[in-house]
């Protein structure tokens, strides 16, 4: 049996403003999301953003996300931490805008570990980049926290601040890790 | 045969002080290690704690490593050699918001060649609902171990070894395999 599965993948065929991967099994030990996407906004690069839900609903759009990250942009590193948030901004993939090359699309892996477990807060890890040819190339390395022990059964994706599309070929893929 | 197998899995039902997992195959069953984990330590009455990674029980000088990492506005970036751990790897501890576990992923290249130095590609967090500087922290390190034997046994542990980790905390152990 496979350890690594996937359980589902969004190819945008057209531009959508957001992904969601809704009544995610409970049956793996951690989730890892891949990135592949580009946005329609008048940037080099853009952070994608991250919602997560638990118990059937919609998802947490309370100020209970945190995060962090190492950075380099172009010759400048940096790094930081955002404040509570009504979602993920910082781990989120840095991802490519529309003032690149239109054949660019920035990537990003996320793990999420043991996000059914019900006595945790969820956190992740994240590693991404984009725009390797444009002027403002970004590398991003990030960490999430979000404030609710629930089992996250629903991840919502969406531009930069939840604002504006992903566009056409861009693809969201999330996969489950079994522990046996 | 899949790429990737789980090789050990551990849900520690109760405060733990150490974790290992020794026979690992070296026969060519895996070519790498992928090791992940959940981790909160009871260290108190600090935010984080810091773990420590051992290859085949050895304790001796024989670790190094170069880091960036951050806890503040400024990423540092600083390497070290002749330790007796692989690690420092911070994660929360008991002053740092509650149900709150670090993530870890550990890849182990080749691990199972006696030629060649064994490295180790890290990436930790000890994350926080704090933006306050010292008091969340980001790393990635590239880790040797000075030693040419394949890699049969991990240790993990408090790198100090006075604390334990805390229930729930997990440790999934990979061996991934080529074609």
């Amino acid at each position: 049996m496979a350890v690594i599965e996937a359980i589902a993948t969004t190819y945008l065929g057209a531009d959508a403003a957001l992904i969601e991967f809704t009544s995610i099994p409970q049956t793996y030990e951690h989730l890892q999301l891949r990135i592949s996407a580009r946005q329609a906004r008048a940037s080099e690069s853009v952070e994608c953003t991250i919602r997560l839900g638990t118990g059937g609903g919609a998802v947490d759009t309370g100020n209970n996300y945190y995060s962090h990250r190492i950075y380099g942009y172009g010759t400048t590193e940096g790094s930081g931490g955002g404040t509570a948030r009504a979602y993920w901004k910082r781990i989120g993939p840095v991802v490519s805008g529309e003032s690149v090359d239109a054949a660019q699309y920035g990537g990003g892996v996320i793990d999420i570990l043991d996000y059914a477990n019900a006595n945790k807060n969820t956190t992740a890890l994240s590693i991404s980049g984009s725009a390797l040819g444009a002027t403002y190339p970004w590398v991003n390395i990030g960490s999430g926290l979000w404030d609710n022990t629930g089992a996250v059964d629903r991840i919502a994706i969406a531009a930069y601040n939840y604002s504006g599309d992903f566009v056409r070929g861009s693809e969201f893929s999330l996969y489950g890790l079994k522990s046996s | 045969m899949a790429a990737w197998s789980v090789i050990q899995h551990d849900e520690l039902a109760t405060t733990t002080s150490s974790w290992s997992k020794t026979g690992i195959p070296t026969d060519g069953t895996y070519d790498h290690l992928c090791l992940k984990w959940s981790m909160r330590t009871n260290r108190s009455p600090t935010k984080y704690d810091e773990m420590g990674l051992w290859l085949n029980n050895d304790t001796g000088s024989n670790y190094s490593y170069t880091l960036l990492g951050a806890n503040s506005a400024t990423p540092v970036s600083y390497n070290g050699s002749s330790l007796a751990m692989a690690g420092y790897f911070r994660v929360p501890a008991t002053a740092s918001l509650a149900d709150t576990f670090g993530s870890a992923t550990i890849w182990i290249p080749n691990y199972a060649n006696s030629t060649n130095y064994t490295q180790m590609i890290v990436s930790n967090t000890w994350p926080n609902n704090s933006t306050t500087d010292n008091e969340w922290y980001l790393q990635t390190h590239a880790c040797m171990w000075n030693d040419t034997a394949a890699v049969d046994e991990i240790m993990v542990h408090d790198a100090n070894s006075t604390y334990d980790m805390v229930q729930y905390s997990s440790i999934t152990l990979y061996g991934i395999k080529g074609a």
